[in-house]
């Protein structure tokens, strides 16, 4: 404290000097930043330009040297010859797949996920902390212990080369996305439920008319993870979907690419392209839920 | 009398509601992981489907087998990458609180690739990675450098594999970090400056340890991940050059399911659990250290 009263003691005589160079060294900091922020922008920028360059580029123009960042001549053939149906792809196949294993299942598993949740944030029963809190440490067991013989399991109920393995776990509710919906609920005031209880409703009915309609921004978050999960997803289906095509996910048929299109880079471009774009389109439409969920789930730990 | 049955009517619903994801955790979890030790102790008929009990010999294998040491050993350089992964996450972060202008933009810049495909990015990064037409010996060749052998050189090879597991792994732990950093209490700073504190002192003495409990956080459940990662591994080398980026989970999944290894489901499930207690452990260790280096009370 006494150092610091004197600091501002010396400062004064060449105050004018002293405030120069503190705009100086503000306008550097500036520019130094933009000037990281440019440069790191550009090196995550720069492999989708890659991949956007290379998908509309002539067969022997992405095989010249110097490599040429922008098209000479622009061309659509590679995005028809990934969605030209062949034996092995079928884009719209894959795509529609996707959705009904996808889509459904993760409804039904952020529903369950949040009645638990309620569950563990309001009502009132023996036991229930210890076992939310042995329902957490379940998080901790590594998911390679129980890939091969979950796969043996499903074998013998015929369950391979069928969706279920890929749907029906998740419906059941997922550990985490308990976790967090419950930590969402324990913030909505109990005022709500105890008003609602006075008028003769029951929990069931508590759930849907005030807890659902109440966590919907928590509700939304894990629906997008759960979807990002499941639509991004290539060792499940890798494992279990070994057989027909017509089964067979989107992002199955996209890493078929590397095999059924070889050096035709353009093609693979491509299907990178499009297997990007519904991530993109739903970062976009929904990036408050993606920001909000994860830092709430940073914060909160 | 009436009190006692509305509590029961509660503890119903409570354990009715809470069912599904019990009955879900022990099917396709408890069971599974049940079977999987009874396995790893066992011999498997691949043709008739018999099990036999035959104690550690799995075990005892696999800490003779080379192979699953190397996959050890080229998972703790991954590791490695984990560190600076987190120091990126953490540069990124500061970069996008400090007070400037499109952080929305630069902020989606670096989180989308965090939500795209390993299929796709993977594919991407092949073709970055290309020897002869790849755009980053593209770039070092127009800089008169030497091209790099990014996927075919065994000692590179790796290290590659960390550069893209940056790009598409910053997103979530970056997003984190400017919430915490967005928290730290602006009182400290400002009694620092008055203190005369540097910008690295203020880095160290405050910053950190302000964050220090989101650190913690990203540190386990990124060790987590960069252990189990697959695809990403099998799409872009499938373990190779010589072995260089084989990972315990990608080799596990060679053993049990490709005739490279005669569809060893018994063996692979020895290896998966001490795989499982790797991680276990390292978790169990940065769990222990936290105590040192996590400030709750901040």
């Amino acid at each position: 404290m006494f150092k610091g009263t004197n600091n501002t003691l010396q400062a004064l005589p060449n105050n004018l000097s002293e405030q120069r160079k503190r705009k100086i060294k503000r306008i550097l900091y500036k520019i130094f930043l933009y000037a990281m922020l440019v440069l790191g922008g550009f090196i995550f920028l720069l492999p989708f330009l890659w991949m956007l360059s290379t998908s509309f580029k002539e067969y022997k123009e992405i095989f010249t040297v110097p490599i040429s960042w922008i098209p000479k001549t622009w061309t659509l053939k590679n995005y028809e010859e990934l969605f030209a149906a062949s034996e092995y792809v079928n884009l719209w196949i894959g795509f529609r797949n996707t959705i009904i294993m996808v889509v459904p299942s993760t409804i039904v598993g952020v529903l369950t996920a949040a009645l638990a949740a309620f569950s563990f944030a309001k009502i009132q029963f023996p036991g229930r902390d210890k076992i939310f809190f042995g329902f957490v440490a379940t998080m901790a067991i590594p998911g390679i212990i129980t890939m091969i013989p979950s796969y043996m399991l499903y074998n013998k109920l015929h369950w391979t080369n069928t969706w279920l393995p890929l749907m029906v776990p998740g419906m059941f509710g997922g550990a985490s996305a308990i976790f967090f919906t419950r930590q969402f609920m324990l913030g909505i005031p109990s005022s709500l439920e105890e008003a609602a209880k006075v008028d003769g409703m029951g929990w069931w009915g508590i759930f849907w008319k005030i807890e659902v309609p109440l966590s919907m921004p928590v509700l939304i978050t894990n629906f997008m993870f759960g979807f990002l999960g499941g639509y991004n997803d290539y060792t499940g289906p890798m494992l279990y979907l070994t057989g027909k095509m017509e089964l067979k996910t989107l992002q199955q048929m996209i890493s078929m690419l590397n095999d059924t299109a070889g050096t035709k880079w353009g093609v693979q471009m491509a299907g990178a392209c499009i297997a990007t774009l519904p991530t993109l389109f739903l970062y976009l439409f929904a990036q408050r839920y993606f920001v909000e969920g994860i830092s709430f789930s940073g914060v909160k730990e | 009398m009436k009190g006692s049955s509305i509590k029961k009517k509660d503890y119903l619903a409570g354990y009715l509601f809470i069912a599904p994801p019990i009955i879900g955790f022990m099917l396709f979890s408890l069971i599974p992981i049940v079977f999987s030790l009874v396995l790893s102790f066992s011999e498997y008929d691949f043709f008739t489907g018999e099990i036999n009990l035959i104690g550690f010999e799995g075990y005892a294998r696999a800490i003779e087998d080379e192979l699953f040491f190397k996959s050890l050993g080229n998972i703790c350089i991954a590791l490695g990458g984990v560190l600076l992964q987190i120091a990126v996450m953490l540069g990124v972060a500061l970069l996008l609180t400090a007070k400037v202008k499109g952080v929305t933009f630069f902020r989606a810049l670096f989180f989308i690739p965090s939500l795209c495909s390993s299929v796709a990015v993977t594919l991407v990064w092949k073709w970055v990675y290309n020897y002869d037409f790849g755009i980053l010996n593209g770039l070092l060749t127009s800089l008169g450098l030497d091209k790099v052998g990014w996927l075919i050189d065994t000692k590179v090879a790796m290290i590659s594999m960390i550069i893209q597991g940056i790009w598409m792994g910053i997103g979530g732990g970056m997003v984190m970090y400017i919430a915490g950093l967005k928290n730290a209490p602006r009182q400290y700073y400002e009694a620092a400056e008055i203190d005369g504190a540097n910008a690295f002192q203020r880095f160290f003495h405050i910053t950190l340890p302000c964050v220090s409990p989101t650190t913690f956080y990203i540190l386990v459940t990124t060790i987590i991940g960069t252990v189990s990662d697959f695809a990403r591994y099998k799409l872009m080398n499938n373990g190779g050059p010589d072995y260089s980026t084989l990972t315990p989970v990608l080799y596990i999944y060679q053993t049990a399911f490709t005739s490279q290894y005669g569809y060893d489901y018994t063996y692979a499930t020895a290896m998966s659990w001490l795989t499982g207690l790797f991680i276990i452990v390292l978790v169990a260790a940065t769990f222990i250290s936290s105590k040192r280096w996590v400030h709750y009370s901040v």
